[in-house]
């Protein structure tokens, strides 16, 4: 079978099991000619058991006005709030802290988010998801 | 129609998602990722001036914390409309069913057959998705076997309930909890010279009375929530077609339903979809 030739790619960040045609669904893939409403259902079918987190969808659009979309692990700063059991980062992160990471949580988030974090090393990487949930106002905890 | 405000942050891929947590804190409602860092969404209620005051902040936070501070971000308004219209420009019109054909507004309808109208406008059924057509075709079956009502629930553009009108069933409920779908709704109706369609804004709760068949094209999670009700909205040998789930969805459909009393009649899939056709006993 030939291989249909991609027009573009797109990459959303949304959330899970609720997306709808308004921004940035809407103007991110409108120019491209595909059916939005036909991405939304399915992205919708799909996320809906993954609760209040925001996912990436990869959206590939081919000439032919079809398309196909994969999803991507949530960003860092939801790893971390899962983690740490919080929904909300605080907003004066260096007076209210909400939470708290183990070393041992953030190892495992910055091995999962390591080919987004253009780290080389896991210790880099690492030290990105530490600054990112101090930023949350989320202590890191030995 | 209300608008939004567009937030270009150029950031790099160590601090992208601190900045990613911090827009959403402040009532980013999406992003679109680029090479050079994010486009983030607000609704037109936030102050545009309030989250590029609370993003220059942020870089204080970001210093301290170890992560690089240095991005650049600016902001625009942009109208909502319809985003849809591109690929409105090239359908054509479809033929669903034996006697069916959906056509676009802006065409010219075929004679010969039974044509349904649909503006979808930002509500979900278009009538080019699989589970839809495979609705509007089962729907056509149900009309032919002599259904004389017909629920829809989670009506969206009013697709299903304005192509079983026009297949001949004589009451059709349509309930919708989106608003821009309720209009939708309308206009569809109108537009195909319905009259024998009650909309209705809110849930499957808000409804009332028994019907020959329900139709609900919407996800599994829901279908799950509702069976309960809207077998209770089935009258007794009624037909309930729950549909918009993907493989492996159905299983945990299927035992929803069936602990509210229905029976499996068929499983249909389409593609990754799966619709369930069910039914109520008669001697219930």
């Amino acid at each position: 079978m030939a291989q249909k030739e991609e027009m573009g790619q797109v990459k959303l960040q949304i959330a899970a099991g609720k997306a709808n045609p308004a921004p940035p669904i809407g103007p991110a893939l409108g120019p491209y000619g595909i059916n939005i409403m036909d991405f939304c259902k399915g992205f919708n079918a799909q996320t809906q058991a993954l609760g209040d987190t925001i996912i990436p969808a990869v959206i590939t659009i081919y000439k032919d006005r079809s398309f196909t979309f994969i999803l991507k692990t949530p960003p860092a700063s939801e790893l971390i709030k899962k983690a740490a059991g919080i929904i909300k980062g605080s907003g004066t992160p260096n007076k209210i802290k909400v939470g708290k990471l183990t070393l041992a949580q953030v190892e495992e988030i910055a091995k999962t988010k390591m080919p987004d974090l253009n780290a080389t090393k896991i210790e880099q990487a690492m030290d990105i998801i530490k600054g990112t949930a101090r930023s949350m106002g989320v202590d890191i905890v030995s | 129609m209300s608008g939004y405000y567009e937030f270009t942050v150029e950031v790099g891929a160590a601090a992208r998602d601190a900045v990613l947590n911090h827009l959403l804190d402040n009532g980013a409602t999406g992003f679109v990722e680029r090479d050079s860092g994010l486009t983030a969404y607000f609704k037109e209620t936030v102050d545009p001036v309030e989250v590029g005051r609370s993003l220059d902040e942020f870089r204080n936070v970001l210093r301290r914390e170890g992560l690089d501070p240095h991005f650049l971000f600016s902001h625009s308004h942009i109208g909502d409309r319809d985003w849809n219209e591109t690929w409105k420009e090239g359908i054509k019109a479809m033929d669903v069913g034996r006697g069916l054909t959906i056509v676009p507004p802006w065409l010219q309808a075929p004679s010969g057959r039974i044509s349904l109208i649909i503006d979808s406008g930002r509500a979900f059924g278009t009538g080019h998705h699989e589970t839809t057509r495979l609705c509007l075709k089962l729907i056509e079956d149900i009309a032919a076997a002599g259904a004389l009502s017909l629920l829809d629930v989670g009506t969206g553009s009013g697709i299903l309930a304005v192509g079983a009108a026009l297949l001949g069933i004589k009451t059709v409920t349509a309930v919708d909890n989106d608003p821009d779908a309720v209009e939708a709704v309308r206009i569809n109706l109108d537009i195909n010279k319905v009259d024998n369609v009650e909309i209705l804004e809110g849930t499957i709760s808000n409804v009332e009375g028994t019907y020959d068949a329900v139709v609900a094209n919407l996800i599994s999670d829901t279908l799950v929530a509702i069976a309960g009700e809207l077998a209770a909205r089935l009258n007794p040998g009624g037909t309930a077609l729950l549909s918009g789930m993907i493989e492996g969805q159905e299983k945990g459909v299927l035992k929803a339903a069936e602990d509210a009393g229905l029976s499996l009649l068929e499983v249909i899939h389409e593609g990754k979809w799966v619709t369930l056709i069910v039914s109520k006993d008669s001697k219930q």
